[in-house]
């Protein structure tokens, strides 16, 4: 476990060390946009009910990149991944228990 | 050693000098230099203040209920100004003093000590925590006085929102503004014990305080954002009721579901009261090892315990919403889920347990609290589990067994918790003790008088008297005046605590850094502490508990001085 | 290191201590946020599932054009903002500015736009707080001689559908305050954007200073991701014939 007081082993935060390219910015601006014309344009393909999931698709791609690089989860440390992963976490439980709760209301008569 | 000189000679090279070596107390007297302060352990003392208001308030509106319950019919207000008075009572009971107690007491003042850190990550965080608490606490106490809520604590519409004429947006906005102020106590307190803990603090000699403070922290931050758009959307629902355009969000006459607002609402509300109980368990820790002069049994189980509770209470919630309406299969899950959450809470009664047996033990005013709580949480904690069971619960639910089960958890467990913190750390903070024979006094009393309180409470439920009825059928009546006999004890109680208490600023002797003969780096610090708590960063050689061989956590001998 | 020390706050014993506390800081804010939206969006889910034919019946009546030019915006915004972290750590106060500032104005472009479509809702009688909620006259996209007139209301229309005005009404107050909670979060963040546009003016944003603007792109990019995922649910969860303005 890494002290932050160790002065032997300390890491000099230098910020030029770890600049984003800005080729790669760009990039994932246009996968983006990508995205966006996708989700509307399948509001206009007539598929009904399961459009949904195929816009919740593209919006977990498109936001998944945004957190991966422009967000810097690429070089963050593992505590910031455990922030997100706990958030992620209790959206699932707060997304799964009541949906189990109104899937199955009046099932089987009960 | 080498390492620990460099340590010392960098550490103390980055302190800024100060001109003389003073405690936070004398730092400074002006009442700006409180209002402005961001001193962790001033901010604390604010706390401590508002809290001890609050909870005179709170109390006396308990008085005010158990007075009214004298009688089966109302014996000194009509229905409609009970119905306030008991909300009232719930809304600043726990949102302006249970919930914001121990973190904003303790938790402030102490988890930067514990770890051996200056300060909190973000102190400027901390003060504008207190003022964001206070502006709520103004809106819901505005609320209260210009006519009240008679919702109960727990607001829900369509009552709230179209049928009731009572203050529930102000009210409602208030506990609002006061959910942001815990989120900023716990994300500070979080990335305090992340960020900034001293060398050789790991995470297996943290004391068991800051585990559960941590703990808590973690519910505060993930699970009160859900209270808030569960009171912005009660908020809108309500204002468009009041102008006259009504949407149905919660209103089934308009298509909305009620329990929609009940499943957003519970989904903070059941991780709150492990918001309120898990300091208490960690204070609890602290006292137990400190007065049977052992080190805690089963550390890591206690430690992980503290985060099961946390993980485990986020999935129970519905176990509030059996008889609402909730589907047959959901109303399993909960149920199945609500018997787990009792485990980790079980480990830990069990070590402390553990943790008293062959001690040495004192019975001080600490101790006092400390095993009341050990008895009283688990008898409260217990009858959680016929109203856990489907069954059980559909004849429990919405009577007074309910309201014993919470009232022993929340005063037997976590309110004996906050007073044994208070006894426990009133010389460190403070720098004066307080009475020793009127402390043990006061400690008996209050629980002696709870007990009184409460346990009539579950023979009324059991028998069927529903909670937040003024009338009871004429057979009852001598279980509410016992239940009200014993308030009065627990209002003599307290005052005899304050009393004392407050004396010791006056006559009490002055107070050691270490009058317990405590292993924590707090009782390192001077008492009270420096601004900067320490002299230089000390380095910790030891576990927190190290009560046998004699040990502080930096390795000095633990004797009282 | 001795460059790092003018930026060190006294409580803290060096700076990477200090810059991982205020990124972990805000980490902790966004899991909040998160949550926060969370909520609403679990309420609109479960109204999405009980009414689906109202639902997209409503969503079908908004504006994707501005929907779709609102998300390229945001979108431009936290490109430029992503550049001005990079700007701010190679010391590049000039174009951390302008690119500040830019971000700051895609951000009030957004908002701009939100009002105007507000204003359009209105005049569509779409408010559910408003007491001429379906009364204006719109046009029928089921009309069959495709003038494009505006000739029924919309409570006309929902009649002939056997939708519930009532359905409908709760859809829109669940657009208003999704989006007027998404709209008061881009406000804040256009205040702490022209916050940082100052101190980059002023100079005191440096180098070994830059957490700063990290911390609050951060923040940004969580609003962006917001409304990605907001856009599909409220604009699209109807089938549109046309992209009408």
């Amino acid at each position: 476990m890494a002290f932050y007081f160790d002065h032997k082993h300390q890491k000099l935060d230098d910020p030029a060390a770890s600049v984003d390219k800005p080729g790669a910015i760009i990039a994932v601006w246009f996968v983006i946009l990508l995205g966006v014309i996708a989700t509307i344009g399948v509001s206009f393909a007539h598929l009904g009910d399961s459009a949904l999931i195929v816009h919740m698709l593209i919006s977990v791609v498109q936001v998944s990149f945004v957190g991966y690089y422009w967000m810097h989860l690429n070089k963050a440390d593992s505590l910031t991944w455990l922030t997100v992963g706990s958030a992620m976490f209790i959206m699932l439980i707060l997304f799964a228990m009541p949906l189990s709760d109104y899937l199955t209301r009046f099932l089987g008569g009960m | 050693m080498s390492t620990a000189t460099e340590h010392e000679a960098h550490a103390s090279h980055e302190y800024p000098a100060h001109p003389e070596h003073v405690s936070y107390l004398k730092d400074g007297w002006s009442i700006w230099s409180w209002l402005f302060t961001v001193d962790h352990k001033r901010i604390g003392i604010m706390y401590l203040v508002m809290l001890t208001i609050f909870f005179g308030v709170g109390g006396t509106l308990a008085g005010l209920v158990r007075a009214n319950l004298l009688t089966p019919s109302g014996a000194i207000m009509d229905n409609d100004m009970y119905n306030k008075t008991f909300t009232a009572h719930g809304v600043v009971m726990l949102f302006l003093f249970l919930i914001p107690s121990i973190p904003g007491v303790m938790g402030n003042f102490f988890v930067p000590i514990m770890i051996g850190a200056k300060d909190m990550a973000f102190p400027k965080l901390n003060i504008a925590s207190w003022y964001v608490w206070m502006i709520g606490a103004s809106f819901a106490v505005f609320a209260l006085l210009t006519g009240g809520l008679d919702t109960g604590w727990t607001l829900y519409p369509p009552y709230s929102s179209r049928s009731s004429h009572s203050n529930v947006v102000p009210g409602v906005f208030g506990v609002f503004i006061t959910g942001f102020s815990g989120i900023m106590t716990g994300l500070n307190i979080i990335v305090t014990i992340h960020r900034m803990r001293a060398p050789g603090m790991t995470w297996g000699r943290l004391p068991l305080f800051c585990w559960a403070m941590y703990a808590t922290s973690l519910i505060q931050l993930l699970a009160t954002p859900v209270l808030a758009i569960a009171l912005t959307l009660l908020m809108v629902e309500t204002g468009s009721n009041a102008l006259g355009v009504p949407i149905g969000i919660f209103d089934p006459a308009l298509d909305g579901d009620p329990l929609l607002f009940q499943h957003l609402f519970w989904f903070y509300s059941h991780p709150a009261v492990y918001i309120m109980i898990l300091p208490a368990m960690g204070v609890v820790s602290e006292l137990l090892t400190c007065f049977s002069r052992k080190n805690i049994f089963g550390y890591t189980a206690v430690a992980w315990s503290s985060v099961g509770i946390a993980v485990v209470g986020f999935l129970v919630w519905a176990h509030h919403m059996f008889v609402a309406g909730i589907s047959y299969y959901a109303a399993l899950l909960f149920s199945l889920l609500s018997m787990f959450v009792a485990v980790p809470s079980a480990i830990k009664i069990f070590n402390w347990t553990s943790t008293l047996y062959r001690g040495a033990i004192s019975f001080q005013a600490p101790m006092i609290f400390a095993l009341g709580f050990l008895v009283l949480f688990t008898v409260g904690g217990l009858t959680g589990i016929p109203l856990a069971t489907l069954g059980s619960d559909l004849h429990l639910h919405d009577t007074y067994f309910v309201v014993a089960h919470f009232h022993f958890v929340m005063v037997g467990g976590m309110v004996l918790g906050y007073l044994g913190a208070l006894h426990y750390w009133w010389p460190k903070m403070f720098g004066v003790m307080y009475s020793d024979f009127w402390s043990r006094i006061g400690a008996v009393l209050i629980c002696v008088g709870y007990v009184t309180t409460f346990t009539p409470q579950f023979w009324l439920g059991y028998h069927g008297m529903p909670r937040r009825y003024p009338n009871y059928p004429a057979e009852f009546q001598y279980l509410n005046v016992l239940s009200t006999a014993g308030y009065t004890i627990q209002a003599a109680a307290f005052l005899l605590i304050h009393t004392y208490l407050i004396a010791s600023f006056f006559t009490g002797k002055k107070a050691g850094p270490n009058p317990w003969g405590a292993t924590g780096l707090e009782w390192v610090a001077e008492s009270p502490p420096i601004t900067h708590n320490f002299d230089k960063t000390p380095v910790v050689v030891c576990g927190p508990y190290e009560y046998p061989l004699n040990l502080t956590q930096t390795g000095e001998k633990a004797d009282v001085r | 290191m001795s460059a790092n020390e003018g930026a060190l706050k006294h409580h803290f014993e060096d700076i990477e201590q200090q810059r991982g506390a205020e990124r972990l800081g805000m980490w902790m804010f966004l899991a909040t946020e998160v949550l926060f939206f969370g909520g609403v969006f679990l309420a609109y889910t479960v109204y999405r599932i009980w009414y689906p034919k109202d639902w997209a019946a409503a969503s079908s009546q908004l504006n994707v054009l501005v929907a779709g030019i609102n998300t390229v915006l945001l979108l431009t915004s936290s490109l430029t903002i992503t550049f001005a972290i990079r700007a701010a750590q190679l010391g590049n106060r000039k174009a951390l500015m302008n690119l500040l500032a830019i971000t700051g104005l895609l951000g009030a472009g957004f908002m701009c736009f939100k009002a105007y479509e507000y204003n359009q809702d209105y005049e569509e009688g779409l408010v559910p707080f408003c007491k001429n909620f379906g009364e204006e006259l719109v046009h029928d996209p089921d009309d069959k001689d495709h003038s494009h007139a505006a000739t029924t209301t919309f409570n006309q229309q929902w009649e002939k559908k056997g939708i519930a005005p009532q359905r409908i009404r709760l859809f829109m107050s669940f657009y208003f305050i999704m989006t007027g909670i998404h709209g008061l979060h881009i406000i804040i963040g256009i205040g702490a954007i022209f916050y940082l546009w100052y101190r980059a003016y002023m100079g005191w944003i440096t180098a070994d200073r830059y957490v700063g603007v990290e911390v609050t792109s951060l923040y940004w990019h969580l609003v962006d991701a917001i409304w990605l995922f907001l856009m599909p649910l409220l604009y699209l969860a109807g089938s549109h014939h046309s992209l009408h303005f």
